[in-house]
């Protein structure tokens, strides 16, 4: 199914009939006060599926080892194309072979080896690195479920689509995902029919507030990024609470930047594609959800879903008054 | 705008804006990332400033092997831990602050999760800045006040300057084998359970005030306070306390007495806005 073929039972439906509704009693007043009338409760669905390979952690089942981007290979920290120390499994003490260390392409922050003595399962190098076929995945699923609301809205000859609330839940098993996107279409009395549906998580009073205030909704945006952090040796020995393999010569706490770095990487490139699909328009009451999937020591996955809702200003800023202060009596 | 005729041709005027893709201001910048209320926005505004950008700091340490379940006094090292990736989770976020011209972060959400071998800190919240002003400022200020909190701070003549935040992990040594023994079949207070979270709160609560000091404030607002066992030490505890640092401003307050309201709306009946579900 692609956006555009809405099923004939769906349209009829959105066609005639008693119209339909997620609003509370609250939202649908607050809708009826602006002058906008519920249409229909519109719904976009997509299922989708990850390969088991893509991952070890939150989207799939892959072994914990495992990378689709080819590095680290399963057969260790050594033998990707270029690695420090591909010819030399196992180097002797006092040699290190990440010293001369062309980090691997596309990662988002490197980090070498710091001693002197390497054995053979010593971690030389550690990436961070985004996993960007989950993401495109899930944006793909948000993407399609979100048109497909759409289209249930245009179809019912809707204005916007208030009240929005998005849901990505499991289905079957861990690889498999149902993306389920819905919100209540709203048409305003005697309005020619916009080219282009607006949406808004947002409904009824701070909807009201934020129109009041002179914003318009344009769409609910959402993205997601998900970073993988491949330990280094530190990182490795500091998240196993370690310190005998890190050469430190105190026993004071140490910052594990590595997986610091991640937490950072993850959440910031999340904003940044919200960012790019906002244009010079704001994104308002933006909700931040993170999950963090650790397969091994300092083998961590960082997903990070950005959602919220564009806005637009349409009208000068209009600042309150300062505010007056209150005292309920009421007991 | 209590009149529904000039909202209904408001949302009119904004939908046919809206199709045209008019831009009405700030069509030369990027857009603004917030995670604040429609609510905390107006009110900000109220004040003179907006929303710059979401912004985060994010810090990872960690603990020097410990004997978790054997020992007598504070574990200076888990302490130190934890103090520090909160310290070095507020620099990230005054980095990123000042990277987007914001003077400082409101509504920060503290995020401390406390592990056996690390501790990992996030600090999430909103930079915001003096509407119009783009030039930074000296040290943006870091708070876990909502925006509403904030004007009314602001409003009262103080500032806040940072996010001051304390903790403290302490054993509470085992009994002697007499006293375990004695005990057994007694209802009786653990005194060693006792001790511990006393000590755990006063060193705590000290390094907090210590924080604020240092940072120049006159106090600390908004304390919220997380303590008790840990799952991985059944002979630990930690007591952890974080608040805002405030600071008296040379502003004049401007907030004029409260106004006494009786509301005749019957408790029951009164609209209640929590119940929204859409609420972001």
């Amino acid at each position: 199914m692609s956006a555009g073929d809405l099923p004939p039972e769906a349209a009829g439906r959105l066609r005639d009939g008693a119209f339909s509704s997620g609003l509370s009693v609250n939202e649908f007043a607050a809708c009826l006060h602006m002058g906008m009338r519920p249409v229909a409760l519109v719904q976009g669905y997509c299922v989708m599926r990850w390969s088991p390979y893509s991952t070890a952690g939150r989207y799939g089942y892959a072994p914990a080892g495992y990378s689709p981007t080819g590095y680290p290979p399963s057969s260790g920290y050594r033998s990707y194309p270029g690695a420090p120390g591909s010819n030399q499994i196992g180097a002797g003490p006092f040699f290190n072979p990440a010293y001369n260390w062309t980090p691997p392409p596309g990662a988002l922050s490197n980090y070498r080896c710091p001693h002197y003595y390497t054995g053979g399962d010593h971690r030389v190098w550690g990436a961070n690195y985004e996993q960007t076929w989950l993401t495109n995945t899930w944006q793909h699923g948000f993407d399609t479920a979100y048109a497909r609301m759409v289209e249930e809205a245009e179809e019912a000859g809707a204005h916007g689509v208030v009240g929005v609330v998005d849901t990505s839940s499991l289905l079957i098993d861990r690889s498999i995902r149902e993306f389920h996107i819905y919100g209540t279409a709203v048409a305003l009395e005697g309005q020619p029919v916009p080219g282009r549906v607006w949406t808004s998580y947002l409904a009824g009073p701070r909807l009201a507030k934020l129109i009041e205030s002179g914003f318009m909704p344009t769409e609910v945006v959402a993205a997601m990024a998900s970073v993988r952090s491949w330990p280094v040796c530190v990182t490795e020995s500091l998240m196993r609470g370690s310190y005998f393999n890190v050469g430190s010569l105190t026993y004071d706490p140490q910052e594990i930047t590595q997986i610091s770095d991640a937490q950072m990487q993850a959440r910031r490139l999340a904003r940044d594609y919200v960012k790019r699909r906002l244009g010079p328009d704001n994104l308002h009451g933006a909700d931040l959800e993170v999950g963090v999937h650790e397969m091994g020591e300092g083998n961590v996955e960082v997903d990070c879903i950005l959602r919220g809702t564009r806005i637009r200003r349409v009208r000068p800023a209009d600042p309150l008054e300062p505010p007056r202060l209150t005292v309920r009596v009421n007991g | 705008m209590d009149d529904p005729g000039a909202r209904r041709r408001e949302i009119r005027d904004g939908v046919r804006k809206l199709a045209a893709g008019g831009y009405l201001e700030g069509a030369e910048r990027q857009g603004v990332t917030s995670d604040l209320t429609i609510d905390e926005s107006l009110i900000l505004h109220s004040i003179g400033w907006e929303p710059v950008e979401l912004v985060c700091g994010a810090s990872t340490y960690a603990v020097p092997p410990t004997l978790w379940n054997w020992g007598s006094g504070e574990i200076t090292s888990a302490s130190q831990a934890y103090q520090w990736a909160v310290r070095d989770a507020g620099q990230k976020l005054r980095a990123e602050c000042l990277g987007v011209l914001g003077h400082g972060v409101v509504g920060v959400h503290f995020d401390v999760e406390f592990e056996r071998h690390f501790v990992n800190a996030v600090l999430v919240g909103t930079a915001v800045s003096p509407v119009g002003d783009h030039h930074a400022p000296g040290v943006p200020f870091v708070s876990d006040l909502s925006g509403r909190d904030f004007a009314l701070l602001h409003q009262a003549g103080w500032d806040p300057v940072g996010l001051a935040a304390g903790a403290s992990f302490v054993y509470a040594p085992r009994r002697s084998a007499r006293d375990a023994v004695r005990q057994t079949a007694q209802n009786v207070e653990l005194t060693n359970y006792t001790e511990a979270l006393y000590s755990a709160r006063e060193s705590a609560m000290e390094r907090m005030q210590q924080t604020a000091s240092q940072l120049g404030a006159h106090g600390v607002v908004g304390v919220s306070v997380s303590e008790g066992p840990m799952e991985f030490a059944a002979h630990a505890v930690r007591f952890a306390a974080w608040g805002t640092a405030v600071r008296r401003s040379e502003r004049q307050p401007v907030l004029a007495p409260p106004v006494m309201v009786l509301d005749l709306d019957d408790e029951r009946l009164a609209f209640d806005p929590t119940s929204l579900r859409a609420a972001r």
